[in-house]
């Protein structure tokens, strides 16, 4: 994959449930465009570091369980966006179901994960500024990787 | 491994708009009771967030949100 802006990058939610939990099962599903998004920000597998320390040598460091780690998008809030209001259902889910989430980059390649929303934060900031939101999605499941075709 | 089931291929019933709105993916706009045409899996998250219904009158009565 050559070098490329984050320009024309895409995120979608999904309300179905994936019929297997793996790439090809989130890439089956219809996805809702999420309108006005600034930027979606870091995301991606990160494992704990796990320390054990030895009476007689030095710091040693292990591989500890991987967190997916979460998103924090942020949008020009839009009450008539059909993808932001899925993701308000979703951030006011009381329940633990998961949210599949798609993002596409501009070259086609593909990033696939399911989500829960935690909260959907509005920020009414300077009169030279968008009324912004900037909802908080827990990535819980491994993030399947869709390469360019 | 089990094939995935749930591709959204055929057209949905048509459903009702409780509201105006917009799909950033599709360019896609609809007016609040317009019937709203569109493939299975999209009208299934357009319901999901509660923006379509099955009848227009409760499109129609419905309260923007």
């Amino acid at each position: 994959m050559t070098a490329m802006t984050a320009a024309g990058t895409k995120i979608g939610i999904s309300a179905a449930t994936p019929a297997t939990n793996d790439k090809a099962g989130y890439a089956a599903l219809t996805y809702t465009n999420i309108g006005k998004v600034e930027q979606i920000g870091a995301f991606g597998s990160t494992q704990e570091v796990v320390n054990f320390q030895p009476l007689d040598g030095p710091l040693e460091k292990y591989k500890g369980p991987s967190n997916s780690g979460a998103i924090q998008p942020s949008l020009a809030h839009d009450d008539e966006d059909a993808g932001q209001t899925l993701l308000r259902t979703a951030a006011d889910d009381k329940s633990s179901k998961l949210y599949p989430i798609q993002v596409t980059y501009p070259n086609g390649a593909k990033r696939h994960f399911g989500g829960r929303v935690f909260g959907y934060p509005e920020t009414a900031g300077a009169a030279n500024s968008m009324l912004m939101a900037n909802p908080s999605i827990e990535i819980s499941t491994e993030i399947f990787k869709t390469a360019a075709s | 491994m089990t094939k995935p089931t749930a591709t959204p291929t055929t057209v949905s019933t048509p459903m009702f708009a409780t509201r105006t709105f917009r799909d950033a993916g599709t360019g896609a706009s609809f007016e609040k009771g317009a019937q709203v045409n569109a493939k299975e899996g999209v009208i299934a998250n357009y319901a999901a967030a509660g923006l379509v219904t099955e009848t227009r009158s409760e499109a129609s009565a419905a309260d923007a949100a």
